[in-house]
Order: structure tokens, then sequence, then C-alpha cells
């Protein structure tokens, strides 16, 4: 009796080393490099969270591997990377950046591709995670969508990427001059309030033009300028500046760059432009240079209405406790404390149609994708796979890679969230999240990662607050996920038609009823083939 | 003084000349280096060329690639957005010889001009500053400038010259060329200008000076001392020049253009960066370089040899 | 003897005066950019005045200890590359100069060719790679060394200098190298001057040739560096993204980090120019054809 008590307590003592044991008994060693977007110096990160990760690594897994971050200018990236690939230089994890370049690099040999059980098989939690339906599970209806992401036609995954809800969230938001609003007499207590059929907005757009609101006595101010053309397109059920598959009515696909209802978005700007309400800046946009997302044109009170940025960018302060988002801030720095701006719903049209367009919720992130040589390194790439499930499953790991030290960079809340003491420049500084790319496409997935980068953010939590009170369920989708054959082959040349077109219609260079000739034009173009080929697509995948 | 001249018959002269290596084997050991560089720098890479006939896949390498013969010219000169850059690019480069080739040299004339040595400094090293600029900063400072709402060229425009509509320059297809050709100048000129500068600081006075005891008037010994001082440098510029006209410059064009210029604007160059050239499309990006480069290279032979007939020299 | 100020003078001097003014404008207004805060540069204008001055774009760009090896690699490289360049190119163009050079036209055919047919960029990578020379300093001075544009231009400022000066060194026994040096190339200090410049900055403004071959970030030049520098200030805005933004960073750094980063760049070569002017001297053609 006593001996099977000490065998069963030895066995007891015994089985957290076979768990570990269990997890990965990983063989292989050597270096493995990686060549991320790199936003700062990081040499001296090398021994604040490299060194110490490949320390942790070697005593609780037995993995002696050595990481090497590669710099590679961001701007050029492109085309050093495919440079280095050409010379067999790459290094062994880098950026594919979007679907379109992914296939480019996979048919040409450029990249390593595997199958889906040996991800499974050397990566299982994170694989798990994903093919539940990421965080929560919340993403379950996605999970085809996330595997055909993943994969190539012939089946096998040449990158991992992962679900983003926010991808599938609208990234602007529409807003007023609260100045002008107030000249005019217009009440904003509530969005209820504001304008919210497209006749009622553009009645105020001509209000701002014409009325003076900013009281000089000159008629130097103009309604609305390039984003909201794109906002008056998407009243009518279309896009400006992109190419969505929409549903035609009749139980096929139709290209929104040819839709009827342009003809009538057209007439309206053309109307706009002749009468002095839209900007005749519009084409040049309303940003001037420098960060993107400040609207010149808006801050400066050129413009009243606008709907270039989104509530992150014009973020109040208090909101998250700090001075506000990073537009937000210029705004108050040059219009004066006092001023504000007012968040708007969205004008919609005839049909009922609202908005612009969203994606859907997975993404690939920045496209990682794996040097082909290690095609013939299987060894080498199932450590990659066993590493990234050391990311999403060693909470110490993670932290240290992806936050910093904790008390010094951040602090846990008691609901398990994280406050972050580093600004974005000191984080790139420190080097933190510089082995990004090595446990996934950016963000790490595992619930713990999720729920720290995303679920649990307080910023999130701000968006989808303030979505609840606005208009949000008709946004716009492309019905078609993924690739057409042939989009590498017309892409650039109908987006410039379109681009041109809709431009010399509306400026006056072309008349409006050159809109049916600039669709035969399109479609000799190419448009017909990618048509064909999204309804076939559409056909099989109903 | 002796000169050997390449012998009677050209087939004589051509193996004639291999006797002079040994004769001027000095010579031959200074321009060794230069050859050596051009031969393992310029001309074992040109092999690449191949590029442009074959379908490039980066696991095969350059040679193991498919041969497709001119699918890719066939495909350029199928666009008509290709056509139009073509036309575009050439106008533009055009425009930019005739009017922009010029203002360097009647930059450098002017300067010699100047009598005052210390302003002649002064305007000789601003001059050249805005060379410095990228385009980037440039076409940041241009869209301002020019802004039909509230920049100081409009302002000028409708308030003090009377004119009843802003000039959009960067927005209209009428006024961007001349932007473009405009701005350009302005950038380069002072930079330039240098090497008519250094020329001209070349010519001996005496001449000058003879010219003057004749009863030479200012604008007479510009006209007969110094451009012909200048005109072999001008030739060899110009025809140097010439061989660059289907570079109509991509950073210039690419920073201030948008989609409601590309009718006079979009250039060979920023149409093929839409294609997405940053992937892996190497092969029909080596096709049109080499298609551009063809031309050019016709151009310079044909200049050279118009100018040998007018003026005697050319580059060779 | 002096002339009467005339109209020509006049108009000459408004017209370059006017020139000028447009350039020290622009200047002044980015460098009052660039001792201001961001949210100057968006309220748009001509800025001639700082009016909340600052020196934040100065710090961050002074004070990655990155500028100053980039400083030092650039200068390092400037020097190494202009001299080398310089003379090969003069040698090579003092060659061909001679009108009895063997097959003369075909050498200058050979040469010229090449400014117009190159291979690309990957079969250049190929043959660096091949030669070794990755991530090293002489792949910033051997791929460029000689170029044909110099060249031709040298070659054509040789051939303006008159033949008896040389014939009179060489007839007292002085070999065709030693001519070269100490008669030829005192008299050709304008073109060189002017080339040297040309090569002078083509290295220090350089910066996709060190991109393509260079790795090691100790080895990175003064352009890179603050290219990198002008991306920092700037990520905090790239956050929340879609992979095209990041390709537009240069645009994307506010004005005031820009501005700082071009006088942090470019002030030390604008600085050469005026040396090189002293050798634009006229006259130094006189008294060497006496006898």
């Amino acid at each position: 009796m006593k001996k099977l008590l000490v065998i069963a307590l030895c066995l007891m003592l015994a089985l957290p080393a076979f768990a570990m044991a269990d997890a990965t008994p990983i063989t292989w060693s050597g270096t493995i490099s990686v060549a991320p977007y790199l936003f700062g110096p990081w040499d001296e990160a090398k021994d604040i969270v490299v060194h110490p990760t490949e320390q942790l690594m070697k005593e609780r897994y037995g993995l002696d591997v050595t990481f090497d971050v590669v710099f590679v200018e961001n701007a050029n990236y492109r085309e050093i990377i495919n440079t280095r690939i050409a010379g067999g230089t790459a290094p062994d994890v880098f950026i594919g950046g979007d679907a379109v370049v992914l296939s480019q690099y996979y048919d040409q040999g450029a990249i390593a591709s595997w199958e889906v059980d040996f991800f499974k098989e050397n990566a299982p939690a994170t694989y798990e995670f994903l093919n539940n339906g990421g965080y929560q599970g919340r993403l379950k209806d996605y999970v085809d969508m996330f595997w055909k992401l993943a994969c190539a036609d012939d089946g096998k995954m040449t990158t991992v990427p992962y679900f983003d809800e926010q991808s599938a969230m609208p990234s602007k938001t529409l807003m007023y001059r609260e100045d002008w609003l107030d000249a005019l007499g217009v009440a904003h207590d509530s969005p209820d309030v504001l304008p919210k059929t497209l006749d009622d907005f553009v009645a105020l757009l001509y209000r701002f033009a014409n009325e003076d609101p900013d009281g000089n006595g000159v008629k130097d101010t103009y309604g609305c300028s390039e984003s909201v053309v794109r906002a008056i397109f998407g009243a009518y059920g279309s896009s400006y500046n992109s190419r969505l598959w929409l549903e035609d009515g009749e139980g096929g696909l139709i290209a929104s760059d040819v839709k009827e209802s342009n003809k009538d978005a057209l007439a309206l700007l053309k109307k706009l432009y002749d009468d002095g309400v839209l900007d005749p800046e519009f084409v040049t946009g309303e940003n001037n240079g420098g960060y993107w997302a400040v609207n010149h044109a808006f801050i400066n009170g050129v413009i009243g209405a606008s709907c270039h940025a989104s509530i992150d960018h014009y973020r109040r302060p208090d909101v998250m406790g700090d001075n506000g988002g990073p537009v937000a801030i210029e705004w108050y720095a040059i219009n004066g404390a006092d001023s504000d701006f007012v968040y708007a719903p969205w004008p919609a049209g005839p049909d009922g149609e609202y908005g612009l367009e969203v994606g859907y919720p997975v993404s690939l992130g920045t496209g990682y994708a794996y040097d082909a040589r290690l095609n013939d390194d299987p060894d080498k790439l199932a450590a990659i796979f066993k590493i990234m499930d050391i990311f999403g499953t060693d909470d110490e790991i993670m932290l240290l890679n992806c936050w910093g030290i904790e008390g010094e960079d951040y602090a846990v809340n008691e609901d398990g969230s994280l406050t972050n003491f580093l600004n974005t420049t000191d984080r790139n500084e420190k080097g933190i999240r510089v082995l990004r790319g090595l446990f996934g496409p950016e963000k790490v997935n595992s619930e713990r990662g999720m729920f720290l980068d995303f679920y649990g953010d307080k910023t999130i939590k701000n968006r989808l607050d303030f979505f609840e009170n606005d208009q949000c369920g008709m946004y716009r989708k492309n019905v078609v996920r993924g690739l057409l054959p042939s989009a590498s082959e017309y892409n650039s040349e109908l987006d410039t038609l379109r681009n041109e077109t809709f431009v010399a219609i509306i400026t006056g260079t072309q008349p409006l009823e050159s809109y049916e000739d600039y669709v035969q034009e399109w479609m000799d173009r190419g448009g017909d083939i990618l048509t064909e080929e999204a309804n076939e697509w559409y056909a099989e995948n109903k | 003084m002796t000169t050997q001249t390449a012998g009677g018959g050209k087939r004589n002269g051509f193996l004639a000349g291999f006797a002079g290596y040994k004769k001027q084997y000095a010579l031959c050991l200074m321009l060794l280096p230069t050859i050596v560089y051009f031969i393992i720098f310029k001309y074992v890479p040109m092999a690449g060329l191949m590029m442009a006939f074959k379908d490039f896949k980066i696991n095969a390498g350059i040679w193991g690639s498919p041969w497709v013969g001119l699918k890719h010219f066939e495909k350029a000169f199928a666009s008509r957005t290709f056509l139009r850059a073509l036309e575009n690019t050439i106008v533009i480069s055009g425009l930019k010889i005739l009017v922009g080739f010029p203002m360097p040299i009647i930059f450098a004339l002017l300067l010699n001009e100047v009598r005052s040595l210390k302003y002649k400094k002064i305007v000789q090293t601003v001059s050249y500053l805005p060379h410095f600029l990228s385009w980037v900063v440039v076409a940041g400072l241009l869209n301002q400038l020019l802004s039909p709402n509230n920049g100081a060229v409009n302002y000028i425009l409708t308030k003090w010259l009377g004119f009843e509509k802003a000039l959009f320059f960067l927005g209209d297809n009428a006024y961007f060329r001349g932007t473009l050709i405009v701005s350009d100048i302005w950038k380069e000129v002072g930079w330039g200008s240098v090497l008519y500068i250094a020329t001209i600081s070349g010519i001996s006075p005496e001449l000058y000076e003879a010219a003057v005891c004749d009863g030479a008037t200012r604008f007479q010994r510009l006209l007969h001392v110094t451009l012909p001082a200048l005109l072999p440098t001008i030739t060899v510029m110009l025809i140097l020049r010439v061989g660059s006209v289907m570079d109509a410059g991509f950073d210039q064009v690419f920073n201030l253009y948008n989609s409601a210029v590309y009718k006079t604007g979009d250039i060979i160059d920023t149409y093929v960066y839409r294609e997405g050239l940053g992937d892996m499309k190497y092969s029909f990006s080596t096709a049109v370089g080499l298609f551009k480069n063809a031309i050019g290279f016709v151009l310079v032979v044909a200049t050279n040899a118009i100018t040998k007939k007018i003026n005697g020299s050319g580059i060779w | 003897m002096r002339e009467k100020v005339s109209w020509a003078d006049v108009l000459v001097h408004i017209i370059l005066t006017l020139f000028i003014f447009s350039v020290v404008l622009t200047f002044v207004h980015m460098l009052v950019l660039s001792f201001s805060p961001g949210y100057v540069a968006t309220k748009g204008g001509l800025h001639l005045w700082p009016e909340d001055p600052t020196l934040d774009n100065y710090a961050k760009v002074l004070k990655s200890k990155y500028i100053w090896l980039g400083y030092k690699n650039t200068i390092l490289r400037t020097l190494v590359g202009t001299s080398l360049s310089l003379f090969i190119t003069a040698m090579g163009a003092y060659a061909l100069s001679k009108a009895y050079f063997p097959h003369r036209a075909y050498w200058t055919l050979l040469i010229v060719f090449t400014m117009f047919f190159s291979g690309g960029l990957i079969p250049n990578y190929l043959l660096v790679r091949d030669l070794g020379l990755l991530d090293t300093f002489a792949s910033m001075i051997l791929p460029g060394m000689v170029s044909a544009y110099n060249l031709v231009i040298m070659r054509n400022y040789f051939q303006s200098l008159p033949e008896e000066i040389e014939e009179s060194c060489m007839i007292d026994g002085a070999g065709r190298f030693r001519t070269f040096i100490s008669v030829v190339l005192p008299l050709s200090k304008p073109i060189l001057a002017t080339v040297a410049l040309w090569l002078a900055v083509g290295h220090w403004n350089a910066w996709f040739d060190v991109l393509i071959y260079i790795t090691d970030e100790t080895r990175f030049t003064l352009q890179v560096v603050l290219r990198r520098i002008l991306i920092t200030g700037t990520q905090q805005m790239l956050e929340s993204t879609q992979v095209q933004e990041m390709n537009d960073y240069l645009q994307a750094s506010p004005e005031g980090l820009k501005g700082a980063a071009i006088f942090v760049a470019t002030l030390p070569i604008l600085c050469v120019y005026p040396f090189v002017q002293r050798y634009f001297v006229k006259g130094i053609m006189v008294g060497s054809l006496k006898g």
C-alpha cells in the first residue's frame, strides 16, 4: 500500500514534466531571420526583447534559436525584398503584403507552402483557436473564408491570416464644423436632428456654401470636398474610388464602376460643382501633405462637412484619458480649444442606401510569407510554427514581446487588460513587437493575445460604443471574396479609366451623356472578362 | 605635331588602328580601368535585358524562365493608356528640352554680365539650392502656392491682375504641362548652369579685350566670344539630353499629378508604376524600359550625326 | 574703363533678383517650419517667422546615435568615391580625347551605349552578390564608379585644350602620364571642380544603393538613417493600418520633421559649392600660351 502511494506520488510529480516534454520536443536549432516593418532603430531592443526571449525559449522549451531582425526600408520594401528574393538572400520570414502579391509570389515560386495538417501538427493551439472562429468563437461563420484566404489555389497554406473585426467596421465618420452649424442656426444636440436623407444633406451643403457661415463677408466657403463625394456615391449604393462587386438584382453580380445609379450620383455632383458647393480642389483631395488623415480643407474652414477620417483620428480629449486623437489635437490647436466638430449620421439616398464600404473580419494583416527555401527545410518551418504557438500560449513571452516589461512599460488592470505607459515612438525605440512576423500576422492568434490587443482595449470599446448609435447596418461589402483570376491583369487600367471619367464628368470636361460610352469602354478594356469571372465565382460560392 | 588619322579606306583604317595600341600604350593604360569597369559592371549585367522577352520566374532565374518573345511589348502597345502615356512623355519631354534646355545657358550668360563679383557669387550659390529639394517637398509647396482657393499665385492673378476665375494649375489639363515645365526650370536652372559657368570661366580674357578693341558692344561680345566658346559644351549636352527624352521626370509627375490630369500628364513611368510594378512583373517593366532606352539611343545616334554634319563634331 | 549702367544691366538684375527671392523665400519657409510644431504646417500659408518656436524636430533628428555614424559613413563614402571616380574618369577621358587614339570612335560608342542599355536592378544585384561585395564599403563605390556622362563631358573639355602645351612638355622628355598630371590637370581645374561637385553630391545624396546592398546597420549612410527617423516620427500615425499607407510614409511625415531632416542632411554639402566656386576663376588659360 505504501508502495502504491509512493508510485502515485511520483507519477503526480512527474506529470508536469510529461506535459512540458509533450509540449514541444524541438530538435532543430539555428537562426531565423525576419523582416517586419520597422519603425525605429531597434538595435537597443536586442537586449530588452530579443535576447531575453531567446533565453526563455531555451530554458522552457529547450529551443536553441537566435532571432535575426533584418532591416528593410518600409517605403521601398517591395522592391528591396524582390531583389533579395531573386538573389537568394531574402530573410526567412518577410512581408507578402496583399493577396495579389502573395499569389504572384506563389506562382513564381518565391514563397513556401505547406499542408494545413502540417500547421495543425506544429501549432496545435493556434490552429484550434483559428478553426473555432477566433476570440470566443465570435467569428465562426468566417472560418471557411479564413482558410480560403490562407491557402493558395492548390489548397496549401502560404500565410497565416488573423481574425480582425476592425476590418468589418466602418473606418470613416462624417462630421460637420460646429461653428458653422451654430452660425446657420442648425440644431445639433443629438445625431437624430441632423440631416439623414440625401436631400436634407445637400440642402445643408448649399447653406454652407452660400450663407457665409464663417461670417467674413466673402464668399469663400464650400459645402464639401472629396470625402463627401465618396459618401454621395455611397448614398447611391456604389463606390467612388474602388471596385465592389454587388448583386445586380437579377441573380448576378455587377461592378460598382458601371452601376446605373452612378449616373445619378454624377449628375448631383456635377450640379454641386457648377453651383460652387463642391470645392474644385476635390481632385487633389482634402489633405495637403503630411499625415494622410489630416483633412486640411475641413480644419482650415474651407469646407463644412467631411468624412475623410475616423473617430479615432478625431477622438475628443478625455475619452481615453489623453489629449485626443492625432487629428483632433491639430483641430483644437488651430481652431481653438472652444471649437468643436460634430459627428453626424450618413445621408441616405433614394434607395435607402448610405455609408461607405467595409471589409470582412478576416485579414491578412501584413501578409507574412516564408521564403521558398523553407520548402526544403521542413524542420525549420516546423520550428517556426512551434514558436508561433509558444508566443500564443506562453503568457510571459507574449507580454514581453508585445508590451515590454511589467511595471515599467505597462500595468495589468483588474479585468486582465493592460494599461500601456509608452507611446508608440518609445515602444518602437525599445523594440517592442520587433519580432512580429514570428508570432503571426501582427497580432497574436490566441484568446489572451486578442483580448489584450483588441477586445480588452479601450479604444475599441470606444469605437464599438460609438457605432451603437450610428446607422451601422447598411455598409456595402464586396460580394466577391478573394481574387479574381484576371484581377492583376486589368485592375489598374480599369481603375485609371474610372477615376478619370468620374472626375471629368463632375468637372464638366466630359458631358454627363458620355457615361454610357464610358461603360462600353470599361467593358472593352477587360471589364467584361472580370464581370464574367465574378459571376462564375458567384455561381460557385452562393 | 603628328596626328594619326584613320587611313585610307574604312577597313584599312580599322585594322591599321591596332598598330596604335603599342604606340600609345601609356594612353591605353590610362583607359584600361575605365574599360574594365564598363565591361564588368555594365556589360555583364546587360544579359538581364533578356528578361524583356521572357516571363521571369524567380525559381527559374533569368536563364530558366520561359521565352515569350514580344508578348510584353504587344501588351503595352495594346493598352490605350500606355499609348497615351507615350504621347505625353514625348510631348512633355520635348517641351522640357525646347524651353528648359536653353535656360541654364541663358542663366549662365546673364550671370556673366553681372559685374559685381559679390552679387554674382550670392546668386550662384542661392540658385542651385532648389536642386537639393526632393520633389516630395517641392510638390507640397506647389500645392499650396497654386491652390485655386487661397494660393498666392491665384491671389495675384485675381486680385491684382484682374483674372475672372482662379486657374487650377494642378487640376486642369490646360495648365498642367506648363506647370510641370516651369517648376522644373525653377528647380534645376541653377544646378544645370554650373558646367556652363565653369566653361565660361575658362575663356581667355584676351579674347574679350580684342573684341572690345574692335568696337564690339556687350551683346556682340556675348554673341561672338562667349557663345562660340560654349558651343562644344552645348552640343554635347544637347546630344546627351536628347538621349533621355523618354524620361519625362517620374518623381515630379508622380508627386504632382492626379486623375483629373491623367489625360495630359500621365507619363510612361507613372503608368508603369500604377500597373503594380513593385510586384513581380519584372519582365514587363524591363520590356518597357528597353523600349524607352532603344528610342533614346536611336535619337542620340541621329542627333550625333546631325551635329557632326553641322558642326563637324559630335560625341563620336 | 567703367561702362555706363544700361537698361540691360537693370533688366538682368531684376530677373536674377526675382529668381533669388523666390528661392530664398522657399528656404526660409522651410527653415521656419522646421522650428515649428506640426499644427503650424497644417494651417497652411507662407511662414516667414516662427510663431511657436520649438527645437523638437531637430531633437528628434539629432538624438539618434545613428546620425553620427551616418555622417561618418557618408563623409567617408563621398571622399573616397569622389576622388577615385574623378581620377579614373579623368584618365579615361584624357585618353579618349586624343584624336589619334586607336579605334577612338568605337571605344566611345562602347561607353556611351551603356548609358542607354542596362540590365536592370536584379542582374546588377546578382553581379554584386557574385563578386562578394554585398554588405561592403566597396559596394557603395564600385558599381557606379565611372559615369559615361561625366566621361563624355570631361573628354569634351580636354579636347578643347591646345595641343601645343602638352607637346612642349613631352618634347622635354616627360612621359604621357607625367604630362597629364603636371600640365593637363592644372589647366583643367574648372572641369575637375565641376565633375567633382557632381560626384560628391551624388554620393552624399545616395540612398537607394545602400538599401539594396547593405544590411549591416552600422554601415548606413546619412540619408538612410534620416529616412528611418522620418518614419519613426510617423508610425504612431500609421498605427491603424492598411499596407498602402506604409508606402506613403515620406509624404506622411510632419512637415516640420521633414524640414529638420532636410537641413541636417543638406547643409554640409551646400557648403561645398562656395569652395568649388574658387576654381571657376577667369584667366586660367592666361600665360599658358606663351612661346
